[in-house]
């Protein structure tokens, strides 16, 4: 696959999907610790997301890194917009940022579940 | 080749002369790295996570990687 090919793939992924998680595995079984803290959180939160397995796809693999100019995996995407990986997207779990974001984008979670992993990690 | 704790510290040191570094990890592969730079300051974690990850100069790229895993936390200074 050339890269403009992978990257008109991606841009029509988050087209057509509110929030992407390009991953290593699957949410139902994601294949690294990352992966998996970043699909818990969201498999937790109920949010509906499309998840793409970058194991499954080389060409994708690194050209979601060169999309983004971010060298690793996970990658969360919010209506087209790169939001981070794992570590960014754990404290804004913890923060209650990530929340706000969803609110400012219009994508359904649930607040309790939410507030779950708040108390859970206080 | 595994890299150590170490020589992630001096690729981040080179790139931030002033910053607060700590980086822990011991078996060659999974590392956790802490910056504190006044470099970060108006920046928003992405950026602040993209400029540590280009003073790691590709390390963290590829199957090959040396790299596999770094927990990354960035501010700027209170």
């Amino acid at each position: 696959m050339t890269t403009t090919i992978a990257h008109d793939q991606i841009r029509d992924t988050l087209t057509k999907n509110d929030v992407v998680l390009y991953m290593k595995g699957t949410k139902a079984m994601p294949q690294c610790g990352f992966s998996s803290r970043v699909a818990g959180v969201l498999n937790f939160m109920g949010v509906d997301y499309a998840d793409v397995n970058v194991l499954a796809d080389e060409g994708i693999r690194q050209a979601i890194k060169d999309f983004s100019d971010w060298p690793t995996i996970p990658q969360l995407y919010v209506k087209g917009e790169f939001v981070g990986g794992c570590d960014i997207v754990t404290e804004m779990t913890l923060s209650g940022e990530l929340d706000q974001l969803f609110d400012a984008k219009g994508i359904g979670y649930n607040k309790d579940a939410a507030e779950q992993i708040r108390a859970a990690n206080a | 080749m595994p890299i150590t704790a170490e020589e992630i510290e001096i690729l981040i040191r080179e790139s931030f002369p002033g910053a607060r570094v700590e980086v822990q990890g011991d078996d060659g592969a999974h590392f956790a790295a802490f910056v504190e730079d006044e470099s970060f300051r108006g920046m928003n974690r992405v950026q602040q996570q993209r400029a540590v990850y280009a003073a790691l100069k590709g390390k963290m790229d590829g199957a090959q990687g040396e790299l596999h895993a770094l927990a990354l936390t960035t501010k700027a200074p209170e």
